[in-house]
């Protein structure tokens, strides 16, 4: 049975240190705690009845895995830091040195429950932890931090990821939970600010010919803002306002505003009535395009989830491309790169579809379905001996689409980078963290993500 | 024209095979900046702090390169026809730390064809109706 334990520290790195102790007790006493007649009952019949929840050492020699329902996670409860509420966490504990090759990717998903938004996933291997190239190490769904802490050398020669996993903690939309954010004390020294870069502000023109858009900002430690929606008036009118992007919070990167790309464009766009294109706060929905048809494709910001997109036509539907003028088709994303990182594309094209299974050349890796869904969550990575590899850790933010993505028409505001914040015996040396904003692609694009902090200290 | 190198003193900016020790091989004309002071808080470097004030922009994260590209300068005109104009415009492009400088060269060409192509496809999307 998964045991109830609320964690009071005053920093994530006692928060971590206590849970070691207690997932120790818990991992060889499997049963402690109160528990009614009724729940003993229920325990047994579901087959979780005594039962060590935590592996021993590599799946592969796991017996205890074998046989019932198995899990890492061996605790759950509250998370409190320097008397502040941080959330919920589930906590898996791994007994023993843990090797990864490549078979054993999937696995590691034992780590993580599916509770989304309003909990941390803390992980402890209580021994060394050595990965191989193909291994990514990421939550499966949004979480409010990730904490893969250590007790000795963590090798690391794959990826250990929070792209795309930031919370949406706002309570909106598609989240599953509010949660306030907070100052993350990381340990002495060190503290994740609760307001992390500024989002960009909303871009206000009123003289056409330009494509102009603001960028999300940066903060110390902190997670970046987002970039604001292309405002771009193309011949005539009075005055064009794309929607701003949201700023950082302490649970995840700002989203981006969306986009407007007029060529009449009249008095619109964010400040008017019946547009929701500024983004959401705390990890929210991206803005939605500017609620006007036009000749061009006009896209939301980047977020949990991607703001509505608005065609060139006059179909109702807020995510169809519409007609596209006279020559282009409506149609799905082009795909280009794969990897983790935005920037590692297939350069075979330009435009149009590669030749290779990949995706979208602007989008962060994580986003359901390849969409422009998802900001960027706040890894840390704490190791209790050596941080060394050649692998990478990612916070990255995604962008919007652009031209080369099939999105003829200006694009929304980017996602901005997230936390990397690594722990070890050392400062400097091992993999290194990547924490970019969305870049912007193109003139067309939205205001690109503000970079994210990389953070290196000692353990 | 200025041309910047922005990192964060990633680890393969220093390796060699299979990467390409961009670092030790910093071909003339480009300035290589550190984004991050050094210490445990990640703050922005005043020398990356005076790259944002010169340019307009931010730099969106590391590796990057911060330089000016020769672009379109509009879609269309006052009139509504279209902008076959140029201008220099600084832009921030992300580096892949696996590349080499011959990428990161290529990297400028690409970024100013796929920004041609877009200005190109949104010039034919025509004029309303």
């Amino acid at each position: 049975m998964i045991n109830t334990f609320d964690v009071y520290a005053s920093d994530l790195q006692t928060a971590m240190n206590q849970l070691k102790s207690a997932g120790a007790h818990y991992y060889t006493k499997p049963n402690a705690g109160h528990y009614s007649v009724k729940d003993v009952e229920k325990g047994i019949r579901s087959n979780e009845y005594n039962r060590a929840y935590a592996p021993t050492s590599n799946y592969r020699t796991q017996s205890v895995q074998t046989n019932g329902q198995r899990s890492s996670v061996i605790l759950t409860g509250r998370l409190y830091l320097n008397g502040n509420f941080a959330g919920m966490y589930d906590y898996a504990y791994i007994n023993g040195s843990v090797s990864y090759d490549t078979e054993d990717y999937p696995k590691i998903n034992h780590w993580f429950t599916d509770n989304t938004d309003t909990h941390w996933a803390l992980v402890h291997v209580n021994g060394t932890l050595t990965t191989d190239q193909r291994i990514v190490i990421r939550p499966p769904v949004r979480k409010l931090g990730f904490v893969l802490h250590t007790d000795g050398t963590f090798t690391n020669n794959g990826l250990v990821s929070m792209t795309g996993r930031g919370a949406n903690h706002s309570g909106t939309g598609n989240s599953h939970g509010y949660t306030a954010p907070i100052a993350i004390p990381v340990k002495s020294g060190i503290t994740i600010p609760a307001a992390g870069g500024a989002g960009g502000a909303r871009k206000v023109q009123t003289a056409a010919g330009t494509s102009l858009k603001n960028d999300g900002g940066t903060a110390t430690n902190g997670t970046g803002g987002g970039g604001s929606g292309n405002c771009h008036p193309v011949v005539s009118g009075t005055r064009a306002t794309s929607g701003a992007g949201a700023a950082g919070t302490c649970f995840t990167s700002g989203s981006g505003g969306g986009s407007i790309m007029q060529y009449h464009y009249g008095t619109s766009g964010a400040d008017q009535s019946g547009n929701y294109m500024d983004a959401i706060a705390n990890g929210g929905a991206g803005g939605n395009a500017v609620d006007r048809v036009s000749v061009y494709g006009q896209m939301g910001g980047s977020g949990n989830p991607a703001g509505c997109i608005r065609g060139s036509d006059a179909t109702t539907n807020l995510n169809y491309w519409g007609g596209q003028g006279a020559n282009t088709n409506p149609q799905p994303w082009h795909y280009y790169g794969y990897g983790e990182d935005v920037n590692i594309e297939d350069k075979r094209a330009v435009l149009g579809n590669s030749y290779y299974l990949s995706r979208p050349y602007s989008v962060g890796i994580g986003s359901p379905d390849n969409g422009f869904d998802g900001t960027a969550g706040c890894l840390y990575i704490f190791v209790d001996g050596t941080w060394t590899g050649t692998g990478r850790a990612y916070a990255q933010g995604s962008s919007t689409g652009n031209a080369h993505d099939g999105v003829s028409g200006a694009g929304g505001g980017c996602v901005g980078g997230g936390v990397v914040c690594i722990l070890s015996n050392s400062t400097s040396g091992g993999p290194s963290s990547y924490v970019t904003g969305g870049p912007v692609g193109n003139n067309y694009g939205g205001g690109g993500g503000g970079n994210g902090s990389a953070i290196r200290g000692t353990f | 024209m200025a041309k910047y190198f922005i990192h964060n003193d990633e680890q393969e900016l220093t390796m060699e095979s299979p990467y390409h020790n961009l670092l030790g091989n910093v071909p003339s004309g480009w300035t290589v900046v550190d984004y991050q002071n050094a210490g445990e808080q990640a703050d922005v470097s005043d020398a990356a702090l005076a790259i944002e004030s010169e340019s307009g922009l931010t730099i969106t994260g590391t590796p990057s390169i911060v330089v000016e590209l020769n672009c379109y300068t509009g879609i269309r005109d006052s009139n509504g026809d279209p902008v076959t104009t140029r201008g220099n415009k600084w832009i921030c492009i992300p580096v892949d730390p696996s590349g080499s400088w011959t990428d990161i060269t290529n990297s400028m060409t690409n970024w100013v064809e796929r920004d041609d192509a877009s200005h190109d496809a949104l010039i034919a999307m025509g004029k309303p109706e």
